[in-house]
């Protein structure tokens, strides 16, 4: 009896100190708003973390309306990566019914990122561009801010979490590079474009491209019947030769544009469909590019054309 | 006499109609209107987010032409990428693998890819700026990137200016940007504040996701 005792007590300091250290290594629950960030934080945490996406894929993150089940995710997190700047209000409206408001870390991935105003609103108000996730550069910008983040809540991954951010920053410039190799073979001076929603804007400024006017006044509002005259008459007036609207929101507008100024359409990924994978964000970014070169490409052709007329 | 009296007595003065009191009354309920609307409009105004800026700054979002605004946006991404080839190189330093502490503009743009000194659409698009890094500095603790020759109309020149004061900043991205109207301004022989601004050096203050985000909130 007296040996079982003098066994027991090393037996249950060993036992405690495995289950403390159990606890010490549970993984991070790390909650996401948006697509692009579901990727960036997988390539940085790898497998020493979870990912718990807010809500569902599948919904459009610019009407979404928050449900129950939100709530319970937002209760299982850690921490939550957020835009913060105009694309998921919806996630603070969640944590403020789950009571989570002081309580729940959020990572502002944005908070580094100098914004620039949307494309093409010279002489107007500024507005925000807040589409900073549609761009490699400043992409890159907020893989840091959220790996520097995430290195703070786990310090004991926190050097794993930076090199993974490196590597995958490199692998990002790595694709951009690729594209520019092909556009600085083309002609881009005859590339005159418009957008339908001002979500390109970071993504034509680090390929030096201009946009020339930007068809929703406001991030998913309409333009009314006189806003949208009064863009075909830009468009028409900077004879833009391109407009680029997107590949998952289609809107009868840019067919109603296409037809009054006869311009080329091509889609882009706003990347915000589709199911949350690791590799959504290069194989979005690589989609956009292709079309970018496909785009020029078109273009070249048609000056060649024009000028052997 | 007493009928003639009380006659007198029971004479009642009668104003004439008029609109006094209801124009006092009207006006009284105009001017608590005014002031209640006045006091609601003051508690209601948004507290400006953007930092006050000195003669000597610039603001990224409201100052800056689309080239300078491409550039300085790369720049800021640049930051962090300089920071952390800096580390490595420290550390390859030690070791006696490395003389540079900090990466030369080759290696970011060959290697890394690092713009605006990758020398691809970007660069052509954005003036064909010439970068160069300025070592002298060493002894102020500080190391500078100048960018200068930009041949886009209205261009600045450009620095980068990396500060090791703070302790393990090698991940925190330290450092300021600054623009100098005149395209080919000479690399400044000395990177105190004060030396910059006589030599027509302004500093770029971002409008940054975490200023937008407390405009939001107020």
């Amino acid at each position: 009896m007296k040996f079982q005792r003098l066994l027991a007590a090393p037996l249950l300091v060993v036992f405690s100190a495995l289950f403390i250290g159990t606890a010490a290594a549970e993984p991070l629950r790390v909650g996401i708003t948006l697509h692009p960030y579901y990727s960036f934080v997988a390539n940085i945490v790898g497998d020493r973390a979870e990912i718990v996406p807010l809500i569902d894929a599948g919904n459009n993150p610019h009407n979404y309306r928050p449900r129950a089940e939100d709530m319970r995710r937002v209760m299982s997190m850690d921490a939550l990566v957020v835009n913060g700047i105009g694309h998921d209000e919806w996630a603070f409206e969640i944590i403020q019914a789950a009571g989570r408001k002081e309580k729940l870390p959020l990572i502002y991935a944005n908070s580094g990122v100098p914004l620039i105003p949307i494309a093409a609103d010279e002489g107007e108000a500024k507005v925000v561009n807040p589409h900073t996730f549609v761009s490699v550069t400043v992409a890159i910008q907020q893989i840091y801010t959220i790996a520097r983040e995430l290195g703070k809540l786990d310090p004991d991954n926190a050097a794993f979490f930076r090199k993974n951010a490196r590597d995958y920053a490199l692998k990002l410039r790595r694709i951009k590079a690729k594209f520019m190799g092909e556009l600085v073979k083309l002609d881009t001076t005859n590339l005159r474009c418009a957008t339908m929603h001002g979500a390109y804007g970071y993504l034509m400024q680090e390929f030096g491209l201009q946009v020339v006017a930007v068809i929703e006044p406001r991030h998913g509002v309409s333009p009314t019947a006189r806003q949208l005259g009064d863009t075909i008459d830009k468009i028409k007036a900077a004879n833009v030769n391109v407009l680029f609207a997107e590949k998952f929101f289609a809107s009868n507008l840019s067919e109603t544009i296409r037809e009054a100024t006869g311009v080329s359409m091509y889609a882009f990924s706003h990347m915000s469909d589709g199911d949350y994978s690791a590799a959504l964000f290069e194989h979005e970014t690589t989609a956009n590019l292709e079309t970018l070169v496909k785009a020029m490409r078109a273009i070249n052709a048609e000056s060649s054309a024009s000028a052997a007329e | 006499m007493n009928a003639a009296v009380n006659t007198a007595q029971n004479i009642s003065t009668v104003r004439p109609r008029s609109g006094r009191r209801e124009t006092i009354a009207i006006g009284a309920v105009f001017l608590a209107i005014l002031i209640i609307a006045g006091v609601a409009i003051s508690q209601r105004q948004v507290a400006n987010p953007l930092p006050r800026l000195y003669d000597w700054q610039l603001s990224s979002f409201y100052d800056l032409g689309k080239t300078d605004q491409a550039i300085h946006t790369s720049l800021v991404t640049a930051i962090p990428e300089l920071w952390l080839l800096h580390t490595d190189m420290l550390s390859m330093q030690e070791r006696g693998k490395s003389k540079e502490a900090w990466p030369d503009i080759e290696q970011l743009a060959e290697y890394y890819y690092v713009a605006p000194f990758a020398q691809d659409l970007f660069w052509t698009q954005n003036g064909k700026v010439k970068w160069a890094r300025v070592t002298e500095f060493s002894f102020e603790g500080s190391t500078v990137y100048h960018g200068y020759g930009g041949t886009t109309e209205q261009q600045s020149a450009y620095l980068i200016v990396l500060s090791h004061a703070h302790k393990g900043a090698s991940f925190n991205s330290v450092g300021s940007i600054w623009m100098n109207a005149d395209a080919n301004a000479p690399a400044p022989s000395t990177v105190v504040r004060d030396s910059l601004i006589r030599n027509g050096w302004k500093q770029v203050v971002p409008y940054s996701g975490a200023m937008e985000r407390k405009r939001i909130r107020s």
